[in-house]
């Protein structure tokens, strides 16, 4: 009974050994992955400034108001954006003493607590130069809308603009 | 047999990565809106009240009332609207219950506002006794087809003495005289 573990240590013994062995050959295998650069965005409902004047045709300012795209998103650190924006203009004709014109002002930031504001102005529905910067990778995104003052009192009518945002996704 | 594995996955990851790096999504605008409900403002001077007084001799002094105007400055609608001319005889202020034959009591006349409409809006009394009534007439609504700002200018004419069946002196009862006249705008739905 005491010979038998004193062979089985001797064959051990001999399988943990292979430098001692014939040189063999040796290959490795790698085993790549990849994550596309990506970019989704994917809007929201119309912002609706609600009423614009009051019950005397007089501006009554709404104050800014926000899109949220919960689904926008860049996977790049290096990823840029540009932001354009119209104002709020309505096709109903102004007369003199009239304008059809709400001047806006736009900006957009990420959940992650980056912001870029279009510094650029629109020229009623001609979108603004626009303005762009680094906004970093990102998940979900907050367009702000901000109304000024017209130059004169508004014309009757629906007004809409917009704002733009371009995503370039780069490392 | 290993590199003919690498060279068969390079190619792959090359297609892979390089597309969709440089392209980005296509631009999004994000939409808002508001609206402008159509509205109209005359300021707090109207109605106003078309004043004379009559002597003892019966007369109207039509001269002095033709000359009279009323301006509703800055009146404004922000869509296109309608202006409508209404008013009152112009009438004894205590009106007596009966009038001597060959008396009255009751001036119609003819008020024209100017100003806003192509065509000017106005209105004449139609008060057929010469104890005259309370009634406001209503003139014939005339279009402003754009949103307008403007100063409106009322005027007054063709002022008659609503006779008696007997009469021909159309002569009036003396004292004070007021007729109401209204202008209304209404922006168009």
């Amino acid at each position: 009974m005491k010979k038998l573990p004193i062979a089985a240590v001797g064959l051990a013994a001999m399988a943990s050994t292979p430098a001692m062995a014939a040189a063999g050959t040796s290959q490795t295998y790698t085993f790549n992955g990849h994550v596309d650069a990506l970019c989704s965005i994917s809007g929201a409902a119309a912002v609706d400034f609600g009423a614009l004047t009051d019950g005397s045709g007089n501006y009554a300012n709404p104050g800014a108001k926000t899109a949220t795209d919960t689904g926008a998103n860049c996977n790049q650190a290096g990823t840029t954006a540009t932001i354009k924006h119209t104002d709020l203009t309505t096709s109903n004709p102004a007369t003199t003493g009239f304008t059809n014109i709400v001047p806006l002002s736009a900006s957009l930031s990420t959940d992650q607590g980056v912001t870029i504001a279009d510094t650029t102005n629109a020229s009623g529905s001609t979108a603004s130069t626009g303005t762009g910067g680094t906004i970093k990778a990102f998940t979900g995104l907050t367009v702000t809308a901000t109304p000024g003052t017209p130059t004169a009192r508004l014309v009757a009518g629906s007004y809409s603009g917009t704002v733009t945002v371009t995503l370039t996704p780069s490392a | 047999m290993p590199r003919k594995i690498i060279i068969a996955v390079l190619p792959a990851l090359a297609w892979v990565g390089v597309t969709p790096a440089h392209a980005g999504p296509s631009p999004m605008s994000y939409r808002v809106i508001g609206q402008v409900r159509p509205s109209c403002s005359l300021g707090a001077n109207a109605p106003f009240q078309l004043s004379t007084t009559v002597g003892k001799n019966g007369k109207l002094d039509t001269s002095q009332l033709q000359g009279v105007t009323f301006t509703l400055a800055n009146a404004v609608c922000s869509a296109p609207s309608t202006i409508v001319v209404r008013a009152t005889s112009l009438r004894l202020n205590t009106p007596q219950a009966n009038v001597p034959n060959g008396q009255s009591q009751t001036v119609n006349f003819t008020a024209t506002a100017t100003g806003w409409s192509t065509t000017a809006a106005s209105v004449t009394t139609l008060d057929a006794s010469p104890l005259g009534t309370l009634t406001a007439y209503s003139g014939t609504p005339r279009a402003q087809n754009s949103a307008k700002l403007a100063n409106i200018t009322v005027g007054f004419n063709n002022f008659a003495v609503v006779a008696g069946s007997n009469g021909s002196g159309q002569k009036l009862l003396d004292g004070a005289y007021s007729a109401t006249v209204t202008i209304s705008l209404t922006p168009s739905s």
